[in-house]
């Protein structure tokens, strides 16, 4: 009786540590996008909007393990009240550009970059697939989200980040991009 | 009365043991083993569910906690080592040479380096190397020396406060052969110099 009772407690407290871990596991991706978006926010980010590229620099640089030679821009996708529009100017150049966007439990949903769009205008279009595409409207790609608010990023290579000129140059291309509520 | 209170223990043990799991995903996501995946040398990669959605549960989580927003590696192949050629932890004490020729197979490529998985600050604003950066020599090798003191030439600043050392080499738009093969990329060495 008394080793039966201890095997019963032993199996579930090993179910409920298992169980803890596996939803940490779940959890922890969500609370990354999470706390970073809060930050964001509290800097001033807004929602649909895509912020300014700025050269960061080891004090202002956020986001863990990020790459100090791109130029970037990002947006907290809200699609709530409907599809965005999101358009750009690919740079014409030798260096990598692209836009991702990543779902809130961090996943890649979309990827493009400038070898698959080519130079030039670029039309995006950013939905759930429960969104229908506007009528009419013509776009190069369409990204269907799996989650009302996702992330995107703008990623522009700078062949070297001391060179000033050259990084005002790239950050007056990947400036063009912007977003829109789609109609 | 012995029943309620083995139904107690059992509860309040349930509740600690929930707890202590996501206690213990919590600290290993934050600080995964250093020679996971694979590569030639110190370096090490992971060529499957980075960025995607093929990732597992541990991978997404280990991956949201530093690598966060990591691209597929249909964009960039994420290298990482933690150590030098000889397998010992990097660290500030020590002057390292990173020592490559020529270019690796893809379209951009730089080596940077993380103290606990972000920039080290430093007066100089200098975080990596790449392709378009790093001074060759005329037979088209290159040299990256890493260490708290400076150094002539391209030099990493390590810094002077202690910590996990990473340097990632991000391989934009790699060639297949690439993720087809991590461990035969010819990567740079990471010769320990010297030590204080």
């Amino acid at each position: 009786m008394r080793l039966k009772l201890i095997a019963i407690f032993a199996g579930v407290v090993a179910v409920a540590a298992s169980a803890g871990w596996f939803a940490a596991l779940y959890a922890i991706p969500y609370k990354a996008t999470d706390v970073m978006w809060e930050s964001f926010q509290k800097s001033g980010a807004r929602i649909n909007q895509l912020s300014p590229a700025r050269v960061r620099t080891a004090k202002t640089a956020k986001v863990v393990a990020d790459n100090p030679d791109t130029l970037t821009r990002s947006s907290i996708i809200d699609l709530s009240d409907g599809p965005v529009l999101f358009e750009a100017d690919v740079p014409a150049r030798d260096d990598y550009w692209s836009i991702s966007l990543f779902a809130h439990n961090t996943d890649t949903y979309f990827v493009a970059n400038d070898r698959s769009t080519g130079p030039g205008p670029y039309r995006l279009l950013i939905k759930t697939k429960d969104q229908p595409t506007p009528a009419g409207l013509a776009v190069d790609d369409v990204a269907v989200s799996p989650s009302t608010r996702s992330f995107l990023i703008i990623r522009a290579i700078m062949p070297d980040r001391d060179d000033k000129p050259g990084v005002e140059v790239l950050r007056a291309e990947i400036m063009k991009a912007s977003l829109t509520p789609a109609r | 009365m012995r029943g309620r209170v083995f139904a107690a223990l059992t509860a309040a043990a349930t509740v600690v043991a929930f707890v202590a799991g996501g206690a213990a995903a919590w600290v290993y996501t934050g600080d995964p083993p250093a020679r996971a995946g694979a590569g030639p040398g110190p370096w090490k990669t992971s060529t499957k569910g980075v960025g995607d959605a093929s990732a597992g549960l541990l991978q997404r989580a280990v991956i949201s906690r530093v690598g966060l927003w990591a691209l597929p590696p249909s964009e960039v192949i994420y290298f990482r080592a933690e150590t030098d050629d000889d397998g010992r932890p990097l660290t500030r004490r020590c002057v390292y040479a990173i020592e490559g020729t020529g270019d690796l197979p893809t379209r951009w490529w730089s080596i940077a380096l993380y103290r606990d998985y972000f920039w080290v600050d430093n007066p100089l604003d200098r975080y990596s190397f790449s392709k378009t950066t790093v001074t060759r020599a005329p037979d088209g090798s290159w040299k990256i020396l890493l260490s708290e003191a400076p150094q002539q030439g391209d030099w990493l600043p390590m810094g002077s406060k202690d910590g996990r050392f990473t340097l990632p080499l991000r391989m934009y738009q790699p060639e297949a052969s690439v993720a087809q093969d991590p461990r035969a990329v010819p990567l740079p060495r990471v010769r320990r110099v010297s030590c204080a």
